[in-house]
């Protein structure tokens, strides 16, 4: 039953996020609205859909913070971004 | 050949460290999104609340519920209980199938009626590029579960087979937690 | 059925066997390369056989010379570097050195090679095709490599089949990196821990790390530029371009996020190329000096912290890119970091010799000949990661010698090193140990009287990839230099021969091997 929980809680947070769509949030304070709901539902799957709270295979805990460091270091590039847009 | 076998827990290893890879790999599609679009202020959101937000909000429940399927497939397996996980994991394909039915309606909208592509800008390239990719990740997981749901009947594969399989599931799932905020919600007309 | 084996030993093989067939290839491009350079004008019957349309009378154009640049590098830096230490050796050695009965995966480990072997058929097919091999180098930037037909002869079909192929190898080399790192999580022999393995698992182990997030990034950058080229998106066409007299339609991307993604791979690419080496070299040492590793532990932390680091420098590839001169200075001071735990293991080589009882087998002359050249080409790549400096020397020979020295000699020395080494577990025979010595001295003397002068060429400012340097007045003066690298490389090429027929005739005829030669304490040597 748990997962049936789980699940509604992600149903309720998409509606959320649609919602936040609905009332025209302004741009930026919704794309952080966003990312922050939408880490939430994605950490809900991993954890309880793809088992990480009960079994963890060994390597993940260090590969996982890895991946969020690629992430970030992915976006040192957006300044390149800006500047493109001065060169359109 | 290879008479020794893998201690369990090996398959879900390999799994966990496909889909770390592949997170990494839609990242960077998204980065690049972010990236074009701060370089293009005038970046268009041709996206209607009705129908277009609507819709691919139930594209999000019904893979939502797809994942929920899947949990339920790989805990029957997980007591051997072979039938029920047969019966779920048919209806976990069966909403894969109905995501991408969904899906392909909706592409055929924007290309037919807003007259939008790839080809047509880069609202277009980024829309078609990220979810097309995500797309082919559905399709590839409905092929897989296929072949499990086959050998499940058959009485072949173990519960980590099961679980390994709910894994790529899950993990398709997730990436759409990023793509339906990032490409649909923040393309809304203003 | 051998060819589809699952047997880890059977795929290093194969994969050794592919490594080989392209780097003859590879081999045999670059002399015809050297031989344009200092004979742009020749009129060669041959090239015209081979290429109808790309050696009109026998004259090469400048599209084919830059064609045959761009498969020698796209076959050295893919197809060698990153398939014989890694996959190659590596599957053979690493589930016997660390106990396990084969790899985690061993249909995914035949699935990843015969993906790789389908990648380099898709690469060499770009020969056959209309307008023949692509233009755009191993590094593929656009615009040229992103507008298709309207850029060169080769960008056609045969750009769309360089991505195909780089897409093919990104997916087979996920497979191999999730199969090794698997194998090594999940089946050490009970009892072994991180810390207890040979420090060449360490540098398979940092391989396949790396291979695992740099591919990924690689592969989502070839997806876009396919997507840009087959679909008409313009994720890296800038707006307003004019190629031919024609102004392009597309607008709106820019080529700078290719190449942060290029590179993001990029610089970790060159770290798959030598981690495993240095894995190898830390063991040969350590043999044949008859002493254990000097600090194994310090070894292991540099071979991570060098992975590591490498993920935060690909900057240092784009200084004159237009990118953000603040990223410039970041990327400076981290790549100049590089620089310690790298110092850490030469130090430690030489350690690991200090006092030793030296025994000048074959192999320690090829892991001695690896220290040099890492030296050599470390240097260099020092004086490259300041802007300042970089901004000059940037896209001329200087960083062709620098890559050369170090990526692709040292790394190939490695696998001579490793070849001599395990040649007695894999065949059960000696390779020939004097004909590997004068193969050593031969080649060692060859790659410095090849890359050493190349330096210089970059200092006067001569720049790479151009198809004739008679063109322009200041390179007058290097022109003789060019000859005689030329001629240098004529005799590094023929000199490889000694090693191929060693390699071949030794499998039948070399002496036989007892079963732990060199009193090696790792455990593929022992027979239990
Ligand atoms: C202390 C260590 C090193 C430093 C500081 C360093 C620095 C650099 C820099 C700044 C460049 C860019 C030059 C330019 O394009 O203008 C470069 C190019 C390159 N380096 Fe290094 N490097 C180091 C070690 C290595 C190693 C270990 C390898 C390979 C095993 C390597 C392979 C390459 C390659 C292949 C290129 C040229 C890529 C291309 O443009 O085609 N470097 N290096
Ligand atoms: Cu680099």
């Amino acid at each position: 039953m748990t997962y049936v929980k789980v699940w509604i809680g992600l149903v309720a947070l998409t509606l959320v996020e649609a919602g936040l769509a609905w009332i025209r949030t302004a741009p930026t304070l919704m794309l952080a609205l966003l990312l922050v709901l939408s880490l939430i539902k994605a950490a809900l799957i991993a954890w309880w859909f793809m088992h990480l709270r009960t079994h963890r295979p060994k390597p993940l805990t260090v590969l996982i913070p890895m991946l969020f460091v690629f992430v970030g270091l992915l976006l040192s590039l957006l300044p390149d971004g800006i500047r493109a847009g001065a060169m359109r | 050949m290879n008479a020794l076998k893998n201690p369990p827990g090996v398959k879900t290893t390999g799994m966990w460290l496909f889909v770390l890879s592949d997170l990494l790999t839609f990242a960077t599609l998204l980065v690049i999104y972010t990236a074009l679009r701060i370089a293009n202020p005038d970046w268009p959101r041709p996206f209607t609340l009705s129908p277009a937000i609507v819709y691919a909000t139930i594209m999000t429940v019904v893979l939502l519920a797809s994942s929920l399927t899947m949990v339920w497939a790989v805990a029957a397996m997980a007591e051997d209980d072979r039938k029920n996980t047969v019966k779920w994991l048919l209806a976990t394909i069966a909403g894969g199938i109905a995501f991408i039915a969904l899906h392909l309606t909706e592409w055929r909208h924007l290309v037919l009626e807003d007259k939008i592509t790839a080809s047509t800008g880069l609202f277009g390239a980024v829309f078609f590029g990220v979810t097309g990719l995500h797309m082919l990740h559905v399709a590839c997981g409905a092929v897989y579960l296929s072949i499990l749901t086959a050998g499940v009947a058959r009485g072949k594969f173990s519960a980590e087979d099961i679980e390994t399989g709910g894994l790529y599931w899950h993990f398709v799932d997730l990436v759409w937690m990023f793509i339906f905020p990032l490409v649909y919600l923040m393309a809304v007309k203003p | 059925m051998i060819i589809f084996s699952i047997d880890h030993k059977v795929i290093g093989k194969q994969y050794i066997g592919l490594a080989l067939f392209s780097v003859v290839l590879g081999t045999l491009l670059s002399l015809i390369m050297r031989f344009h350079l200092v004979y742009p004008d020749a009129k060669v019957r041959l090239f015209q056989a081979m290429w109808p349309d790309g050696a009109p009378g026998g004259q090469m154009t400048p599209e084919l010379y830059l064609s045959l640049m761009t498969m020698h590098g796209t076959i050295m830096v893919f197809f060698v570097l990153t398939t014989a230490p890694q996959s190659g050796f590596g599957n053979y050695f690493l589930p016997l050195q660390i106990g396990a009965h084969d790899m985690a995966f061993p249909v995914l480990n035949m699935l990843s090679f015969w993906t790789t072997a389908l990648s380099l058929l898709t690469l060499l097919a770009a020969f056959f095709v209309e307008g023949g091999a692509p233009l755009s180098g191993w590094t593929a930037y656009p615009p040229l490599s992103g507008l298709g037909r309207i850029t060169g002869p080769g960008e056609g079909l045969g750009q769309d089949l360089w991505i195909l192929s780089i897409a093919l190898f990104c997916v087979a080399s996920l497979m191999a990196a999730i199969n090794f790192i698997a194998t090594i999580i999940e089946l050490r022999a009970p009892g072994m821990g991180y810390f207890d393995m040979p420090l060449t698992c360490w540098g398979w182990f940092v391989t396949a790390l790396i291979s695992l997030f740099a591919f990924a990034v690689l592969l989502a950058g070839g997806i876009l530029l396919l997507l840009d080229r087959t679909a008409g998106t313009s994720f890296f066409i800038p707006g307003g371009l004019i190629v031919n007299d024609q102004v392009q339609s597309r607008s709106g991307g820019s080529p700078i996020l290719f190449q942060h993604l290029f590179w993001f791979f990029g610089h970790p690419e060159v770290y798959i190329a030598i981690l495993p080496g240095m894995g190898l070299i830390s063991t040969v040492l350590s043999v044949f000096s008859g002493k254990k590793v000097f600090g194994y532990k310090a070894m292991a932390i540099a071979l991570v912290s060098i992975g590591g680091l490498g993920f935060v420098v690909w900057g240092h590839h784009m200084f004159i890119s237009g990118m953000s001169p603040y990223s410039s200075i970041a990327f400076s001071v981290l790549t100049l970091a590089v620089g310690v735990p790298s110092a850490v293991k030469t130090f430690n080589w030489l350690a690991t010799l200090w006092g030793g009882r030296l025994r000048f087998t074959a192999a320690m002359h090829y892991a001695l000949g690896f220290v040099s050249l890492f030296i050599t080409g470390g240097i260099t790549g020092l004086v490259l990661g300041q802007p300042g400096l970089d901004v000059y020397f940037h896209d001329t020979y200087f960083v062709v010698a620098h890559f050369h020295l170090i990526m692709g000699v040292a790394a190939i020395f490695a696998i001579f090193a490793a070849f001599h080494y395990w040649f007695p577990l894999m065949y059960g025979r000696f390779l020939n140990e004097r004909l590997g010595k004068v193969h050593f001295f031969l080649t060692f003397l060859g790659v410095y009287a090849v890359f050493v002068p190349l330096h210089f060429a970059g200092f006067v400012g001569n720049p790479r990839r151009y198809p004739d340097f008679k063109e322009y007045e200041f390179l007058k003066s290097v022109m003789p230099l060019h000859i005689g690298v030329t001629h240098a490389a004529y005799f590094l090429g023929a000199v490889q021969l000694i090693f191929l027929f060693n390699y071949f005739w030794s499998q039948r005829h070399g002496a036989i091997a007892p079963a732990n030669p060199w009193n090696a304490a790792t455990r593929e040597w022992r027979n239990d």
